[in-house]
């Protein structure tokens, strides 16, 4: 994916079940970074599986190296109620998911950006050009279309985009919709079944 | 649908017991099973054909009790199962249908049911959502209700069913035939093995050996003769690629006489009609998610969408339809309704609370049509075309068990005569759908299709007109060794007829395989030939632009093809 500023630097943590949402995870790492001199610019979900069971993990770019990094990562974890492992870090003790979540952004393997530089300011419809000039997206690819970079995507009213880090680079996954319209492969709300209580 | 032409050939062999009050009041469909005797011989001979198809090498499925003893023998040479019997007569119907006793559907069972008999459907199971509150208080309300609609719609075989949350998976139809023991086996299969409950009970981690549990507890009551069949089929596989590969074969493989099949077309198909024609503009079946944690990573993105209204699973040549029937086992496919609240119906869930009741009540009209439903009436668009010896509850299982099924959107067809027959050197009486037939390597196979075109408008309004049928073959290469395995590259297409403006009634068509020299199968499908790509599939249905009236196809069971 795109260089990082040198003086960026990767963290990777395990969430507890419930902080693993969208909302609940960025509220979690905003409110243990305020004040520590750096923000999470980019901040992705990875999958784990080298347990029986599946389990999610998350990787943060800082935008730099907080003040007091121990203190901060102390913060994080409490606030994910999880471990925390810095990049480099040798971590033995640290779990699976942290882990994974950060070899994978590291390598820019694998990855779901529910935050990402650009992505705030991205609401409603927007040509492919544009989201890959104004984002960190560097790539838009199609499902079952060839996406070009005039067509346009409807992000929604809330500017819904969850980008994949695929190859070493940020792609967003889009298909059609109607009206000639492109919109993302993940959307905002998709349709709960049962509702919501069956899975 | 209606299906006007299956009535008047049904006359025949048309079963009048469900006609009397004792073969329903009871809950005993068939009088000849009140007989101890009557219910102990038959097990019996299910049992053995069942032992029949093991050694033959068909997984239980292939024999149920109607073909497993005529599959004794075929001349000598192979072992045929469900062989041609001439033309077949389908019962329509639909085995997942919700009513106010799901947490998220709405109609009471009697409009379920008279909406299914509106359509033209000859058997519904009704399957509400397993869960705690359905585990104890639904099953128990839901019971007399079912045994009223039996004695309202005498012409309709309602099963009493759940749809089982599948502990690590998604949802699964389970069916019984009416009986002394369904509502106990039912609530103890639900009490002891559905997803919810378990996760409800604390019961977490790798639950995937509950699942195959739960299966085999469904098997031990056909053992034990609780009940003459049960059976079950995965419900929306590909909706959130969390049926991985190896539990439909674990599935499939704990009890091959139970784990039958999958929806090849999941419910939902009116979700996808666009805003701008009025409406829901969802993805058609409400297939609109994208991989979680839990989904299995071999699945592609375009798995999650449906393809001209079918399951990914289904709609691609050579994807994990045909990986399974490239074993050589039997897994068939159907279509439903999944019907919840139905596309511009006026009705909204009753005022009850469904946690503490396990009913919302009667719904509640609000006069006006609400276009945000994305559901059909049981019937209405998809349905299950069976080709049962009558019209009793435990036959209408057993052609489902045996795979003489075809999976139908939009009155596509209203009925096909399959014959695949060993014609030189081989089987030459053959078998139908869902059926084995054989041939001696060297010999021929001979394919021989007659297609009953809609002779009447569908639900839509308009009167479908069938385009093209596709004739599928692979080989069969036997279990996998990787159970993950989700391909049969070798399945191809291998002849589309086209279907001449001049065929009225029927269609016929043939095609002969020579010089055969291993093991295969062969399936069909076919299209309206509105929406296709280069190679004659079907296309990705687009997320909010998807009428299902203007893109139809069906989907027929295989017969599997020994060469010795």
């Amino acid at each position: 994916m795109t260089a990082s500023p040198m003086t960026a630097c990767w963290w990777g943590s395990a969430p507890r079940a419930d902080l693993v949402p969208d909302a609940h995870l960025l509220a979690a790492v905003d409110e243990a970074l305020a004040g520590s001199g750096a923000e999470a610019e980019l901040v992705c979900t990875h999958v784990d599986r080298s347990a029986p069971e599946p389990r999610v993990g998350v990787s943060l770019r800082l935008t730099g190296e907080p003040a007091d990094p121990a203190a901060t990562r102390s913060a994080l974890a409490r606030a994910l109620a999880g471990p925390v492992v810095a990049e480099g870090a040798d971590g033995a003790e640290v779990a699976g998911p942290a882990r994974t979540a950060l070899a994978e952004a590291g390598a820019g393997a694998a990855g779901r950006a529910v935050r990402f530089p650009g992505s705030a300011q991205v609401t409603g419809r927007l040509t492919v050009a544009d989201l890959i000039g104004s984002t960190a997206i560097e790539q838009v690819a199609g499902i079952g279309v060839q996406p070009l970079g005039a067509d346009v995507v409807d992000t929604g009213p809330n500017g819904f985009l969850r980008p994949a880090l695929s190859g070493g680079r940020l792609t967003l996954l889009v298909e059609r919709t109607a009206g000639g319209l492109l919109q993302p492969f993940e959307i905002e709300s998709p349709h709960e079944c049962c509702g919501g209580a069956g899975h | 649908m209606s299906h006007d032409h299956d009535h008047e050939h049904h006359h025949g062999d048309h079963d009048h017991h469900h006609h009397a009050p004792a073969g329903v009041a009871g809950t005993w469909a068939d009088p000849q099973a009140a007989d101890p005797l009557s219910v102990s011989r038959r097990a019996f001979l299910a049992t053995a054909a069942v032992v029949a198809g093991a050694a033959a090498g068909v997984a239980g499925a292939a024999g149920g009790l109607g073909q497993g003893v005529a599959a004794a023998h075929g001349g000598g040479g192979g072992r045929t199962a469900n062989p041609w019997r001439g033309r077949s007569s389908f019962l329509a119907g639909d085995h997942h249908i919700h009513t106010q006793f799901s947490p998220d559907a709405q109609y009471e069972v009697a409009t379920q049911a008279a909406k299914a008999r509106e359509f033209g459907l000859d058997w519904i199971v009704i399957t509400d959502h397993g869960g705690v509150a359905h585990q104890k208080l639904s099953i128990d309300k839901i019971t007399p209700e079912i045994e009223a609609a039996r004695e309202q719609q005498r012409d309709l075989l309602i099963y009493q069913g759940l749809e089982w949350n599948i502990p690590g998976a998604e949802h699964a139809t389970v069916m019984l035939p009416p009986g002394r023991s369904t509502v106990d086996i039912l609530k103890a299969f639900e009490a002891g093995y559905d997803g919810s409950v378990l996760a409800a009970n604390g019961v977490t981690g790798d639950v995937e050996p509950y699942a195959v549990q739960a299966l085999e507890y469904l098997d031990s009551q056909v053992r034990n003769r609780r009940t003459e069949i049960a059976l079950m089929f995965a419900n929306h596989p590909s909706r959130q690629g969390i049926d991985s590969p190896h539990e439909l074969r674990n599935w499939r493989d704990a009890a091959p006489s139970v784990a039958v099949g999958m929806e090849g077309a999941p419910g939902h198909q009116a979700a996808g009609i666009p805003l701008a024609q009025g409406g829901p503009g969802k993805g058609r079946g409400y297939y609109d998610r994208v991989p979680g944690a839990a989904s299995f990573p071999g699945y592609p993105p375009e798995s999650y969408r449906t393809w001209g209204g079918f399951d990914w699973m289904t709609a691609t040549v050579g994807g994990m339809w045909d990986s399974l029937l490239a074993e050589g086992k039997p897994w068939w496919v159907t279509s439903t309704s999944d019907s919840h609240q139905v596309y511009r119906d006026t009705r909204i869930q009753g005022p009850l609370d469904y946690d503490t009741e396990g009913t919302h009540g009667a719904p509640v009209d609000t006069g006006k049509p609400i276009t945000e439903y994305g559901d059909f009436w049981p019937g209405q668009y998809g349905s299950t075309l069976v080709a049962s010896r009558s019209r009793r509850y435990v036959d209408v299982m057993r052609g489902l068990q045996s795979g003489q099924v075809v999976a139908v959107h939009g009155r596509l067809i209203d009925g096909l005569d399959l014959r695949v027959r060993g014609s030189r050197k081989g089987d030459g009486r053959g078998a139908t759908l869902g059926g084995r037939t054989w041939v001696r390597r060297g010999g021929d196979v001979e394919v021989t299709i007659t297609v009953h075109l809609a002779a009447g408008p569908n639900a839509g309004g308009a009167v479908p007109r069938l385009a093209k049928v596709d004739l599928i073959s692979g080989p069969v290469t036997g279990d996998v060794a990787d159970r993950d395995v989700s391909t049969a590259p070798a399945t191809t297409i291998v002849e589309t007829f086209e279907v001449s403006s001049r065929d009225r009634r029927t269609a016929t068509f043939q095609h002969t395989f020579t010089n055969v020299d291993r093991s295969f199968y062969v399936r069909l499908r076919g299209s309206d030939g509105k929406q296709l790509d280069a190679a004659g599939n079907p296309l990705i249905d687009v997320v909010g632009d998807a009428n299902p009236w203007e893109d139809l196809w069906f989907y027929a069971n295989p017969v599997f093809v020994d060469a010795i």
